[in-house]
């Protein structure tokens, strides 16, 4: 409580895993971080689209990210979340393998993808965050949710 | 200013629609003069609010419709179908103007033009002096100095107004203390002051004011009050009441006021109370005769008073504005004064509130209704007597919420049915028929989203009934008809839905031509013509691609036809269906259901899943066995009282799973438009209620899900948009898959 006044230069990030890669979405697009539960199916929907589920009487879609990125399905387990995040005014629930915990990064910290990595989509990331010896990819949601073209996780990554 | 547009809006078009109907009704029966009265109010109440909101172009127009009525009232000009439809063209003006407010200086020319005829009609022109004072700014000199060669008229009719704003205020203690007074010989006085624009101690100006009056008499009332005043909640006019002797000197009076610094404007008038004021106009009251006797005598000099004292400040201050800004620049007054007129025909009953916190309301409510029925299943499972005899309470006092909440969405379908008189009138004169539109139970309340709904489909069935139903006069008259065709709109209740029809005599659907037309359109094939049935054939209208009108014409036509009505009416789970009988007429039947927001719903599991379908679209439940089933073209069928029902399996219509075998199949029967299927499904659960949530903007619109609801226990469950799924292509509907 002490940090009451957040500065411009600073952001806070709610971070996550997926497979091994972290991604961070910043923390005003949260809504709400909540365990994973029943997930009712949407038929003749995007396959990475897991289906609906209620928020307190609010029907919110979900999607699993890992299918998102062609990736395998997972086990999910104790630390499978659902990350509600605020998408054009609406919010969608995204599937991740575990949230880590909320990251401050100055500006500083944060810079604009690499242009010249093999493989990765510029359009699809809106910066690199470094925090000690970690990378996290902050992802751009709009674009990644709103396109249906399909997306590889190489083109979200970057190999350090 | 801006933020009152809303009410403007609202007030506006109930004024206009008041107009219009009582036109009709005039054109109808001109000799019912309180029409023109009504008319004559909904004109004045109008050009007061446009005054005071500062949409000049509207208030000068409503002036000319306002002179003309009072030609009209007074008897010096008749009412003829010329003149209804000069007024139908100002109220269409006034109506494309209320309608692109921003816009509205653009309809200049038009309403110069139309006000110049409204004045001279019938080429009568004694209205040029009647030009009103126009905005700051508009270059016209002479304007002002017409304004003061005729503000006798218009200065009383302010005071008028105003009288009665501060009579619509009065409490029946006040009236006392009014009739109290006059009857001691006292006298009331209405002082209504302006301050200087820019004022900066208007709290201090109002209350030297005070303090000048109280010197002079009893001050009963105040507008707006002391306390309003205290706290400069006005804007710059107030006024009081006061009660003094009856030869007090008002232009002393006025001068001691407009002594104090800032003041721009007074005028001190005679002040009658309401019934009495009615006298004026109407029968003299008996009371005042009675109790104030000779108060008639004193009504008229006060009248002479007031309208002295109007000249007065009239010549002694420039008109800056126009008249009507002037009248009350307070934003609190243009309520009050759109006020009066419903006031005067009947007490107000209503409170406008905006639809998106209704809607807010309305799905908090759902909200708990979800909530409630968990909190009882869990109850249930306590099984402890205490709570269970208080949920049953809860249980109760939610249900009525529910359906008191629910009233609150519900409005007549009087607000549709409105504006069709004028629509099959302007149709008929425009066609040459004679028409005569009967509607009845337009008190007929629904969903107020179903109301903005089904507008647009009557009024295509009732262009239709007019342009291809009624046959002209001639035709009519040959057949023996009555050379006025009647169009009959009605609506009614029918258990949980509103059957609202359209029926005209004219010369009803051929089912032959029906025919004939489909097969050029090749909507059907020589065959199916063949042992088409005569209904089957009129039901063709309602294909896509269709239209019986032989030529494009302004009324209806262009391109779209019954389709466009069938498809409007499903989308709000609504069906619409027609019977027709050749040279009798037609009759178009639509059934909606009351509200969108809750259905009731069949709950069936199919696979893990549950799913939801709407009662409406259920015909019956069976239970089929393997051995009834046969397979025709790869399609599996069952013969139901020797029809063949195409049967699917409901996973996997959907696409989410595969049919497995079971020893027996609870089937629902469903129906959409002619199509009937059944759906195979793992098992029925029974019938529930459920609040209908849109799936997210995020989510394409998936054919055959209308929604999702959300159950006792939380889970989302799907609600089957049943016409839609048999549309997809993975459903076997019958014969029109077997070609596939």
């Amino acid at each position: 409580m002490t940090n009451k006044i957040e500065t411009v230069s600073e952001v806070q990030m709610v971070a996550f895993k997926l497979e091994k890669e972290e991604f961070a979405v910043n923390i005003h697009q949260v809504r709400e971080v909540l365990k994973m539960s029943r997930v009712t199916p949407l038929p003749q929907s995007a396959n990475y689209i897991e289906g609906v589920i209620n928020l307190r009487g609010e029907v919110i879609p979900v999607v699993d990210l890992r299918k998102r990125f062609e990736l395998p399905v997972g086990e999910r387990g104790e630390q499978t979340r659902i990350i509600i995040v605020e998408i054009q005014n609406s919010n969608v629930g995204l599937i991740v393998d575990s949230v880590t915990e909320v990251l401050r990064f100055s500006s500083s910290a944060i810079q604009p993808p690499p242009a010249r990595v093999a493989g990765t989509r510029t359009d699809l990331i809106k910066g690199v965050g470094k925090v000690a010896d970690r990378l996290l990819i902050i992802l751009n949601l709009e674009k990644i949710l709103t396109t249906e073209e399909v997306i590889s996780l190489e083109e979200v990554t970057i190999d350090s | 200013m801006e933020e009152y547009r809303d009410l403007f809006l609202a007030e506006a078009g109930e004024h206009l629609q008041n107009m219009t109907d009582r036109m009709l009704e005039l054109e109808k029966d001109p000799t019912a003069t309180e029409h023109l009265t009504e008319m004559f109010r909904a004109a004045h109440s109008l050009k007061g609010m446009s005054g005071t909101m500062g949409y000049e172009l509207i208030m000068e127009l409503t002036h000319e419709m306002e002179s003309l009525l009072d030609k009209l009232r007074s008897g010096e000009i008749a009412v003829e179908t010329g003149l209804i439809n000069l007024l139908f063209e100002a109220v269409d003006l006034v109506q494309l103007m209320i309608g692109n407010l921003d816009n509205r200086e653009s309809f200049f020319t038009e309403v110069k033009a139309l006000e110049k005829k409204l004045r001279e009609w019938p080429a009568q022109d004694e209205g040029d002096e009647r030009k009103l004072p126009r905005e700051e700014g508009r270059p016209i000199s002479k304007e002002s100095s017409a304004a003061e060669d005729n503000p006798q008229e218009q200065g009383t009719g302010a005071d008028m107004v105003k009288d009665k704003l501060i009579n619509s205020e009065l409490n029946e203690f006040e009236k006392e203390m009014l009739k109290d007074a006059v009857f001691r010989g006292e006298k009331a006085y209405l002082i209504n002051v302006r301050l200087r624009d820019g004022s900066l101690l208007k709290s201090v100006r109002s209350y030297m004011v005070h303090k000048a009056l109280e010197k002079q008499g009893e001050i009963i009332k105040t507008q707006p009050s002391l306390q309003a005043m205290e706290e400069e909640k006005f804007d710059r006019d107030f006024s009081f009441l006061l009660l003094g002797k009856p030869d007090l000197e008002i232009t002393a009076l006025k001068k001691k006021i407009e002594s104090i610094a800032e003041i721009e404007k007074v005028t001190v008038s005679s002040f009658i109370i309401d019934d009495q004021q009615e006298a004026t106009t109407t029968a003299p009251a008996k009371e005042t005769q009675d109790s104030a006797g000779g108060s008639l005598k004193k009504q008229e000099k006060a009248a002479i008073q007031a309208s002295e004292n109007t000249v007065n400040t009239e010549t002694e201050e420039k008109t800056k504005k126009s008249f009507n800004g002037e009248d009350n620049g307070d934003l609190a007054q243009v309520r009050k004064k759109a006020r009066i007129s419903t006031l005067n025909r009947s007490a107000e009953k209503t409170v406008r509130v905006e639809t998106a916190k209704l809607d807010a309301l309305v799905n908090l409510v759902g909200e708990l209704i979800i909530n409630r029925t968990r909190v009882l299943e869990l109850g249930k499972e306590l099984k402890n007597e205490q709570l269970e005899g208080s949920l049953e309470q809860l249980e109760r006092i939610t249900t009525e919420l529910q359906s008191a909440v629910m009233t609150l969405r519900m409005v007549p379908i009087k607000q549709v049915f409105d504006r069709f008189p004028r629509m099959v009138r302007d149709l008929s004169q425009d066609k040459d028929k004679e028409v005569e539109l009967i509607i009845s139970g337009e008190e007929t309340e629904l969903d107020r989203t179903i109301v903005n709904q089904v507008g647009d489909p009557l009024v295509h069935l009732l262009r239709n009934a007019v342009d291809h139903g009624i046959e002209d006069e001639e035709e009519r008259r040959r057949k023996g008809k009555d050379p006025v065709g009647k169009i009959r709109l009605e609506a009614h209740h029918e258990g949980s839905h509103v059957v609202v029809s359209v029926e005209d005599d004219g010369m009803g659907i051929d089912p032959e031509r029906v025919k004939e037309k489909a097969l050029q359109k090749k909507i059907i094939t020589r065959e199916e013509a063949e042992i088409m049935g005569a209904d089957e054939a009129v039901r063709l209208v309602f294909r896509s691609g269709f239209s019986t009108a032989a030529k494009v014409t302004d009324v209806s036509g262009r391109g779209v036809g019954m389709d466009v009505v069938k498809t409007a009416i499903e989308a709000l789970n609504g069906t619409v269906e027609v019977k027709s009988e050749q040279g009798k007429g037609s009759k178009f039947v639509l059934r909606l259901p009351l509200t969108l927001a809750i259905i009731r719903t069949l709950m069936v599991k199919a696979g893990k899943e549950v799913y939801a379908i709407p009662i409406e679209a259920i015909r019956e439940n069976l239970f089929v066995e393997p051995q009834e089933i046969r397979t025709i073209q790869q399609g599996k069928v069952i013969t139901l009282r020797e029809e063949v029902l195409p049967l699917n399996c409901l996973k996997e219509g959907l696409g989410m799973g595969f049919f497995e075998e079971q020893d027996v199949y609870p089937v629902v029967v469903v129906q959409a438009g002619d199509r009937k299927v059944g759906f195979m499904v793992d098992e029925l659960m029974g019938q529930q209620e459920v609040v209908i949530k849109s799936l997210s903007t995020f989510i394409n619109d998936i054919k055959g899900i209308a929604g999702a609801t959300v159950l006792g226990d939380g889970r989302v469950t799907l609600i089957l948009d049943v016409a839609g799924l048999l549309e997809d292509g993975r459903v076997n509907v019958g014969k029109e898959n077997l070609n596939h």
